[in-house]
């Protein structure tokens, strides 16, 4: 070839080569741009064209239709909604178109389809409930078939789907067949389809947190899908470990509208949080089957099997529970349940059954509790629920119930058996379980520690009232567990001798219904009984316990001093009540055996009071010391009337009989004995507070022909009057050196004081005391009256120191007993004196006028004998000093005569 | 040159853009697409193959219809967790790409430097169209992965997979195979025979049958069995797992000890069970009568099925209705009591102490009671079939304390006799006349079969045909009107009150001041009076009342009936509702 044609044919070749290159690389920058490329297309011609194609009861909106390059079309939102309900909607649709369009059906041109936040029946009370995500579904021509992958969540649940589905045209063709066939059905299917996801939203609130994987694939007869649990970080806190399922189903073979399913289900591990426990299964497993009716989706028949290994709780209740296997059958709206298991403390077999009558159950329980480590943790401490030998339950049909409706007969007998760490004993009841599950114990009979009790229990539910009528003997101490950590505070003052105290109680409530909302109504009869210390010969007791209130109504409480009847009343603490206890009772009450019974305060109170029996009237309320009782605002009561006959002694004084009253009301304290024996006397005694504000407290006491030697020895015998007389000889007021007859006498003394209780040397009142029927100059009265002033020899007649009456009007002025007139008269002469007596310091400091004849009645000569009487018109005795041996002194005009 | 320049210029251009396109087109990168096909894979395999060949051993899992089934070594289905669990551990795989197996001598290495071998384990996926293979080769360094080889159609590259995967390639037959041989539904089965054959081959067979959702005894006795046993026992049969299976060459002769035959939906299912001794070991052998696949179970299985007769017999005595029941006679020694309905439907009783005999109307609600009762005892332990008079003698019961006859309408009749067992005093010797045998129950029939007509008299308190408007309760002492009931007035407590029967009777005699009960003397304090309006009616009826006595007891006489009972608590409700406002301490 010519080099010339050479190189235009190279030319032309080489236009050629570029032109093809130029315009290759033009289109690839036509696609290039065009690809992100967007053509606006008009949403009403497409969901029109949609509408051609799906039920005029389907409602389609689109937002923003376009074209984005060559293969694709794209909405920026997609609305799908049905019987004016939303069913679908999404922000963003895509859809990637195949090149040629092979015209079978309009799905064939799509060959791929994404979305992104979509949601199903959007609802505003549970906003994105059920959701997708990265939805992607691809068509695989070659193979006749889609390829979806989405994440859904459902709840709390949440999953990535993988499903292929297979036979397309198939899919397709029925679906087609079946739309001519059932077109009219939408509505309704619209309407299943909300009912059901109504189901679904109400039953995956109780499902746990799971993020699942469904990989599978599903053809026009049926599908199978594995669903596995995705490993999550936190695995202490998975309420559901490794779980996974296999799930199939397919069309029946001879009846299209049915659909046989089948499942089965594992986890390692699945956490249900109850309200009193935490539930641990440990390898749950659960299979079943069954089949739906299609046109109606009704399940006609189902079977279900769960299992697990290991149940452990944790909680209020606490242990590991053993394997159980329930079966449930489904079939023409018949529902057939078994339990079974079989370990070495667990023989388990029950099949109840429901029908249009209700349920039926018939089998037994077969438990040897003491292979149970199950607790409850109660307020009474971390309890053992159950302990012991044998448990065994059996129901059957009940061929003749003694109630109506009571379709299941039961009987539960139980043998070494303990529950609640109770003391092991024997039970054996019989009953009835109504349609509605309420339990009737018709016949119970337990004996458990020292108790033995028949009665009748039943169960309602709904709310979950329950009434115990029991009878028998029952040693409280037994059912302590039982009865939380009101009931044994009750009893530990309490022994009981061997007669155990028989009783019988109404016992009715509502469980966890409103406090305080059980009533008891009861009786114990007891034989021999302690009562801090106090032995009762037999009591008996009505107990009621309300909303309100705890009564004990002790109506023949026998002891051997006489008896008591009376009551105890507790408010419940549920209460708003700031009344701690109220009390009234009436008897005989042993003091000195039984002062303990009412409690350390008034052990306290009686701590001095030494009394065989004293009879009682009380009643009162105690309110809680907080900030409702107040000094100003002092609640709590009481009023005591107190009689006795018999010789008592308080403080170690004695007292030989009493008649009176004590009462407490707003703080303040007020005593009236009208009547008192005392020293052979007679008295009056009122005492009262003065104020709440302080300890003061005002005395009136009154007593006449008081015996003055056993005045003085009862004063001996008070543990205050030796304190304040420790020093003091007993002669002093034993007069042991004289004959008893002539040193006794009587003392009148009356007294108004007021002071402190907590120090009596701060009292101060007036008194006026008297000493008659006595030789008064014979006693050592500040050191003998006749001993001190014979010392003087002084030119007296025989009887001048003769005195039988010492009348001091007196004034109480702290520790100072101070008189200005106390005058100590005989026969014969008189003294007349002014002065005081410390009687802390137990010094007097007296001067004394003494006259010869001063007492004499006989006017004339007692004027005679005062005038003749020197010693009376100028001298003067002063006493002072102890006054157990004070110094006496005559003072005669400005010198002193000593003896 | 400037042409050819332009040409290559051109070339280049074309190269670089689609390049470009490209690298912005294709984002998916390695792991993406494994996963997909993983996906693609588990959605269409039909086949599983493991392999290992260190140990010879392959398994093959093969998809019939939408079912697996272990093909290979032996033939059976697969347990579906099994299969589930493959697919989790596949779908999580989530390997991280090393490279193409045919780079490594490129980088200056061999297959063996990542423990791929030709005894290494593989998995094979095999779908219809394609086959995914991975092989196992060594741990990491980390040991925290283990390399696989993943063939995809001939491409092979080494991937890091997860440690754990050996264990789901090398896992054991059993680990794959549904281990519960007996997959029945239990409602699905109605009848089955067990035949216990001894050593020298006789054989005892015991047979039950479904009827009416009840079991029944066909062999060895016509009898009812009881359900609660026949359903465990069942439910062990098909919930027990076997151990392990038999090699299909491996040959075991030896007669079978225990034949059970089972029918369900309609078709038969037979087990055979033989002991083989190997090695001081004794295994159960089980054949199924529709599968060739024989496997061992453990041995204590079998205890399940000794003395069956025995284990499954009705232990309940009594299941009667009421209807049925014509007569009832309880004998204590020589006292004894008959209760007999007459055509009116109602019960007469008749006491006779021997010596004295008398008539009384029964309450039907107590005869109810009592039949129910009777239907809640049950055998604590059968001791003697078909005793003989020796027997009977030796267990008191030639001279029973108790008997007790039941005469139904249908003309049956059942009779028991009771004594106290010679070694349990808790427990009663008790004779089923009719079944023929001696058993022990616990119930305390001392309790249950009284002979004091007082138990059974009618509790009825008003008189037949008595009618009246209001219910007065009254002071004793003073007459004074505490509570007045009437419809209008108390609505559901005077419906209650309507029925006014005793719960139990204390004494039959009255006294005007009051009543003894337990030692105590409880004087009359409320009086009840069932009064009309119409001043031309009845009588009214009066009733003294005691103080309530705690829960559940409160005592009225009756003059007119000269007697004293408890009321029932219904009763006592309404009763003491109506006196609560003069409630007052003691």
């Amino acid at each position: 070839m010519k080099p010339f044609r050479t190189y235009l044919s190279l030319s032309q070749a080489g236009s050629k080569v570029r032109l093809l290159l130029m315009i290759c690389l033009l289109a690839q920058v036509f696609y290039f741009s065009m690809r992100e490329f967007k053509v606006p297309l008009p949403a009403k011609l497409i969901e029109f064209s949609i509408r051609s194609i799906v039920s005029e009861d389907i409602e389609i909106s689109i937002m923003q239709p376009h074209i984005v390059g060559l293969s694709k079309i794209k909405f920026d939102g997609l609305l799908i909604k049905g019987r004016e309900k939303i069913l679908f909607q999404s922000k963003n649709l895509s859809l990637s178109l195949r090149p040629k369009w092979p015209g079978k059906d309009p799905f064939s041109l799509i060959n791929q389809i994404d979305l992104s936040g979509a949601e199903f029946f959007p609802d505003e009370r549970d906003q994105n409930h059920f959701g997708i995500s990265g939805f992607s579904l691809k068509h695989q021509h070659a193979d006749n078939s889609l390829f979806l992958k989405t994440s859904l969540h459902v709840g709390q649940v949440r999953s990535e789907l993988n499903l292929e589905v297979q036979n397309l045209d198939q899919i397709i063709k029925n679906k087609w067949s079946a739309k001519s066939t059932g077109e009219s059905n939408w509505g309704d299917l619209i309407d299943s389809l909300f009912s059901l996801k109504e189901s679904i939203h109400s039953y995956s609130k109780s499902f746990p947190s799971i993020h699942a994987n469904f990989r599978g694939f599903l053809n026009h007869t049926g599908g199978k899908i594995y669903i596995s649990q995705k490993e999550g970080n936190d695995e202490r806190n998975q309420e559901i470990k490794d779980f996974l399922t296999e799930l199939s189903w397919n069309t029946e073979s001879e009846n299209e509208g049915l659909l046989g399913y089948r499942f089965h289900s594992q986890a390692e591990r699945l956490r249900l949080n109850t309200k009193s426990a935490n539930l641990n299964f440990f390898y749950p497993v659960i299979h079943g089957n069954g089949v739906i009716n299609l046109n109606t989706y009704n399940l006609l028949s189902g079977d279900i099997y769960f299992t697990y290994k290991n149940l452990s709780v944790a909680g209020a209740v606490s242990g590991n529970l053993p394997p159980l296997d329930l079966t449930l059958h489904h079939e023409n709206a018949q529902l057939k349940a078994h339990i079974f298991s079989d370990t070495n403390g667990t023989k388990i077999s029950l099949n109840a059954e429901k029908n249009k009558d209700g349920w039926i159950a018939n089998g037994a329980i077969k438990l040897i509790p003491q292979l149970y480590d199950l607790y409850a943790q109660l307020p009474q401490g971390n309890l053992r629920i159950m302990d012991g030998q044998e448990l065994y339950i059996r129901l059957w049909e009940n061929p003749t119930p003694t109630r109506a409706d009571s379709p299941i007969q039961f009987l539960v007998s139980a043998d070494d058996f303990s529950a609640l760490q109770t003391p092991p004993g024997q039970f054996l009841f019989t009953g009835e379980i109504k349609s509605d599950f309420t339990i009737h114990i018709n016949d119970a009979y337990g004996k458990l520690g020292l108790s033995e009790v028949t009665g009748t229990y039943y169960q309602k539910w709904n709310p979950a009232k329950y009434r115990f009528l029991l009878n028998g003997s029952c040693h409280p101490p037994d059912i302590n567990n039982w009865l939380g950590i009101w009931w044994s505070p009750l009893w530990r003052d309490f022994s009981f001798s061997s007669a155990i105290p028989v009783g019988n109680f109404s016992i009715e409530g509502i469980w966890a219904g409103q406090p305080g909302n059980s009533v008891t109504i009861g009786q114990v009869k007891t034989k021999e009984l302690v009562f801090r210390n106090f032995p009762f010969n037999s009591c008996l007791l009505d107990i009621e316990v309300d909303g309100s209130s705890t009564r004990l109504l002790g109506k023949k409480m026998m002891h051997n001093y006489g008896s008591i009847k009376g009551n105890l009343s507790f408010p419940r603490s549920i209460e708003p009540s700031n009344l701690l206890l109220g009390f009234s009772f009436e008897g005989d009450f042993p003091v000195n055996e039984a002062k303990g019974i009412l409690g350390e305060g008034v052990e306290e109170g009686l701590s001095e009071v030494n009394a065989t029996s004293i009879y009682c009237e009380a009643s009162g309320e105690v309110f809680k010391q907080d900030e409702v009782e107040t000094v100003d605002h002092n609640l709590s009561w009481y009023g005591l009337y107190l009689s006795t006959d018999k010789p008592f002694s308080y403080a170690g004084i004695d007292i030989d009989y009493a008649r009176g009253e004590i009462s407490n009301s707003n703080g303040l304290i007020r005593g009236k004995f009208d009547d008192f024996g005392f020293a052979e006397g007679q008295g009056k005694l009122s005492f009262s507070d003065t104020s709440p504000y302080s300890d003061r407290i005002s005395i009136t006491l009154d007593l006449k022909n008081v015996d003055r030697q056993k005045l003085f020895q009862n004063l001996s015998n008070s543990p205050q009057w030796q304190k304040k007389t420790s020093s003091q000889k007993d002669d002093q007021i034993n007069e042991d050196s004289e004959p008893k007859q002539a040193t006794t006498g009587k003392i009148n003394l009356s007294m108004q004081a007021e002071g402190p209780v907590s120090d009596a040397k701060y009292f101060e009142g007036t008194g006026n005391l008297v000493l008659h029927d006595v030789d008064i100059g014979s006693i050592h009265l500040l050191g003998g009256i006749r001993n001190k002033l014979g010392a003087f020899n002084l030119p007296l007649p025989s009887d001048a120191l003769n005195f039988n009456e010492l009348v001091v009007p007196f004034a109480l002025e702290h520790d100072r007993v101070i008189f200005d007139r106390a005058r100590l008269s005989g026969p014969l002469s008189k003294f007349e004196a002014i002065g005081e007596v410390n009687w802390v310091r137990q010094e007097v400091d007296l001067l004394a006028d003494f006259k010869l004849a001063g007492n004499l009645n006989i006017p004339v000569l007692k004027q005679i004998v005062n005038w003749a009487d020197p010693l009376s018109k100028f001298s003067k005795l002063k006493i002072q000093g102890e006054w157990e041996n004070p110094e006496w002194s005559v003072h005669l005009g400005a010198g002193s005569l000593k003896p | 040159m400037m042409i050819k320049n332009r040409t290559l210029l051109l070339l280049a251009a074309n190269i670089l853009l689609a390049l470009f396109i490209v690298l912005n087109i294709d984002h998916d990168d390695q792991g993406v697409n494994l996963s997909s096909k993983f996906s693609e894979m588990i959605a269409n395999m039909t086949e599983i193959e493991f392999a290992q060949p260190s140990n010879g051993q392959k398994i093959v899992l093969r998809k019939a219809q939408t079912d697996w089934h272990i093909r290979h070594p032996i033939s059976w289905p697969v347990e579906p967790i099994s299969m589930a669990n493959l697919i989790s551990k596949i779908s999580h795989l989530n390997p991280t790409f090393i490279g193409p197996l045919n780079e490594l001598d490129s980088r200056g290495e061999i297959p063996q430097d990542y423990g791929l071998d030709e005894n290494s384990s593989s998995l094979q996926l095999i779908s219809n169209n394609a086959t995914i293979k991975i092989t196992l080769g060594s741990l990491s360094r980390d040991q925290t992965g283990r390399f696989i080889l993943i063939n995809d159609k001939g491409i092979q590259t080494i991937w890091r997979g997860p440690r754990q995967i050996d264990e789901l390639v090398n896992r054991p037959i059993n680990e794959w195979a549904n281990l519960t041989f007996f997959d029945f539904p239990l409602y699905a089965i109605d009848e089955f025979q067990v035949n216990e054959i001894s050593s020298d081959g006789t054989m005892v067979t015991t047979s039950l049958s479904k009827q009416n959702e009840r079991w029944y005894f066909s062999r060895p006795t016509k009898s009812p069995a009881n359900d609660e046993e026949v359903s465990s026992l069942l439910h062990r049969l098909v919930s027990e797992k076997l151990t392990s299976f038999i090699e299909p060459k491996s040959d075991y002769n030896s007669n079978p000890i225990l034949d059970i035959t089972v029918r369900s939906m309609g078709k038969s299912h037979g087990l055979s069970f033989h002991r083989i001794t190997q090695s001081d070991a004794t295994r159960v052998l089980v054949k199924l009568n529709n599968n060739p696949q024989t496997f061992f179970i453990a041995a204590e299985f079998l205890e399940n099925f000794i003395n069956l007769a025995n284990k499954l017999r009705e232990k309940r005595l009594f299941s009667i209705e009421m209807d049925q029941v014509s007569r009832i006679k309880i004998k204590d020694y020589n006292r004894s009591l008959v209760l007999r309905k007459n055509d009116q439907n109602s019960w007469i009783g008749l006491e006779d102490n021997g010596t004295n005999a008398f008539s009384f109307l029964s309450d039907t609600e107590v005869v109810r009671t009592f039949i129910h009762n009777l239907n809640a005892i049950e055998v604590t332990n059968f001791i003697h079939f078909n005793p003989s008079s020796l027997i009977l003698n030796q267990q008191g019961l030639d001279r029973p304390q108790f008997s007790l006859e039941i005469d139904k309408q249908d003309n049956t009749h059942t009779s028991l006799l009771i004594s106290k067992s010679n070694t349990d005093t808790s427990l009663w010797n008790t004779y089923v006349t009719e079944q023929a045998f001696i058993c022990l129950v616990n119930t305390p029939w001392d309790r249950l079969l009284s002979v004091e007509a007082t138990d059974y008299k009618d509790r009825r308190l008003l008189p037949d045909q008595f009618s009246f408007d209001q219910i007065i309760l009254k002071s004793f002492q003073d007459e004074k009107e505490l509570s007045t009931f009437t419809q209008e007035s108390m609505g559901e407590a005077y419906e209650r009150l309507l029925g006014f029967k005793a719960d139990s009777f204390i004494d039959l005699s009255y006294n005007n001041e009051g009543i003894w009960v337990d030692g105590d003397w409880l004087p009359w304090r409320y009086s009840l009076h069932f009064e009309t309006l119409d001043v031309n009616g009845a009588n009214s009826v009066v009733f003294h009342l005691t103080d309530r006595v705690g829960g559940t007891k409160w005592f009225a006489g009756s003059e007119e009936l000269g007697l004293v009972c408890n009321l029932p608590i219904s009763i006592i409700d309404e009763l003491a509702k109506g006196l609560a406002p003069e409630q007052t301490d003691p």
